[in-house]
């Protein structure tokens, strides 16, 4: 292979590596663990990564990208078809609107903003959820898997930047 | 032919622009519409995901190999702390099967003796087919699995769902190589029981949590805590007499049942293919086995 196929490849690969590890947080988070309690409370690692990329490289991750990674994690999940990306897109477009106050910050500042989101992310699942149920439903589902992907963010978020750094894109 | 290519080129730049501005706006709009189309159930939207899924399945098992190593790495720790309170807990179990199972063999033998003393037909059993949990579906509010097996295992529409201890749910889509159980604690779950002692019928339905209710009881019911929850049959999918759970809260007119199967740590299933005696054309299950001396006629009728 030549060395200028070699160098294409790899800035395909370093453009592409945003929508490519969102992709992949989506499958990952449908993969089944014999856990008790894991299926109601899977973090969402979707949100982590889009999270992640929207305040690193914002527009490395077009709309349309997270659309389609929505769509996927609906036909997997058993989802109403458009649940996921309308959630999905809102919570891209509040962190891109954010993105100067957390980019650049301490990992604290980063950390309480994905708080901030998953806990709106959370708060518009459960209107969903209660609005297509056509009933009450609880909210603690939610609350648990939000606690969880509080929990779980850090390790995403250095596996992300690692892979970043790997393959020389500027975050 | 210059000028005219420059203006098309300008022209799809323009809407390129016009798509960037707008694309959050658009596929908003895209995604609320989705949400409308996918709530009608329409058969191609179903097709459509089970093909999906179909597609999709090697890709995630090959992701879920390094998961579950890392996962079984971590709770093969927790067997070798428990393994010793386990081990006494199978062994103390054995015993009670061990009397249950001679128990069990003389009913069935009384019970095959009473059948052909009536003339009553035995009851179908149905076929099993075998199939692992390859995902999880659903989220926080949802309840749901892909399972590996499809329509290529006879995997069909409808068909209840078995773990290890009892009912898990049943199949609601069928790709080729994958179908998708929707769980008894499933809010859009409803599932007609009865109680194995008293004969009450009731729904069961899912309430998301790890507890389901029972509903449409009569209104003078006898259910107490403990009482075991079983299919009732109806609707002809699954057969009755499944065990489904246990009540564990009955309060101002509140009945929770804790179902059997562990819903949480399945990894294996059965999917029972039953066909209901009655029904014309279906197709499938096993044909009973003529009882001896069993009128005709009289039987037919029983069937229609």
């Amino acid at each position: 292979m030549s060395r200028a196929t070699l160098l294409t490849a790899e800035r395909l690969a370093r453009l592409s590596l945003p929508v490519t590890t969102t992709f992949l947080a989506s499958l990952f988070s449908v993969i089944s663990l014999p856990m008790s309690g894991y299926v109601s409370v899977a973090p969402g690692l979707t949100l982590m990564a889009i999270y992640c990329w929207s305040v690193w490289r914002p527009l490395s991750l077009p709309f349309g990208a997270v659309f389609l990674i929505g769509m996927l994690e609906d036909l997997l999940r058993g989802l109403p078809l458009g649940l996921t990306p309308l959630l999905l897109l809102i919570m891209q477009a509040v962190v891109r609107s954010q993105h100067r106050h957390i980019h650049g910050r301490t990992f604290d500042i980063f950390w309480i903003g994905f708080v901030l989101t998953a806990a709106l992310h959370a708060i518009l699942q459960w209107i969903a959820a209660v609005a297509l149920s056509g009933g009450y439903v609880g909210p603690e589902p939610g609350l648990f898997q939000l606690m969880f992907s509080v929990a779980v963010f850090p390790i995403l978020a250095w596996l992300l930047l690692r892979t970043g750094r790997a393959f020389r894109v500027s975050i | 032919m210059i000028p005219k290519r420059g203006k098309a080129v300008r022209r799809l730049v323009s809407v390129r622009r016009w798509f960037q501005r707008f694309s959050f706006l658009l596929l908003l709009l895209l995604a609320l519409g989705s949400i409308v189309v996918s709530r009608s159930d329409a058969p191609w939207i179903n097709g459509f995901r089970a093909g999906f899924t179909d597609a999709t399945a090697p890709l995630i098992e090959t992701l879920a190999v390094p998961v579950r190593a890392v996962s079984s790495w971590f709770s093969s720790f927790e067997d070798i702390e428990s393994l010793r309170h386990e081990n006494a807990r199978l062994r103390d179990e054995n015993r009670r099967l061990q009397m249950g199972i001679v128990q069990a063999q003389r009913y069935l033998a009384e019970n095959r003796r009473l059948r052909e003393l009536v003339g009553a037909p035995p009851p179908r059993e149905g076929k099993h087919i075998g199939a692992r949990v390859m995902a999880s579906g659903g989220g926080a509010y949802t309840r749901s699995f892909i399972l590996a097996a499809g329509s290529d295992h006879k995997v069909r529409r409808g068909l209840a769902v078995l773990g290890p201890n009892g009912l898990v749910g049943r199949i609601v889509n069928v790709g080729e190589f994958t179908s998708r159980v929707l769980l008894i604690t499933d809010l859009n779950s409803r599932l007609p029981v009865m109680l194995a002692d008293t004969g009450e019928r009731a729904i069961l339905s899912g309430r998301n949590g790890r507890l389901a209710e029972l509903k449409y009881l009569p209104t003078r019911h006898s259910v107490k805590a403990g009482a075991r929850v079983v299919t009732s049959g109806h609707g002809g999918v699954m057969p009755p007499g499944l065990p489904v759970g246990k009540v564990v809260t009955v309060e101002k007119g509140l009945v929770l049942v804790r179902p059997y199967a562990n819903l949480n740590r399945i990894v294996f299933v059965r999917v029972l293919d039953y066909q209901p005696s009655g029904l014309i054309g279906t197709g499938g299950g096993e044909k009973p086995k003529k009882p001896a001396g069993a009128p005709e006629k009289g039987r037919n009728k029983a069937e229609r």
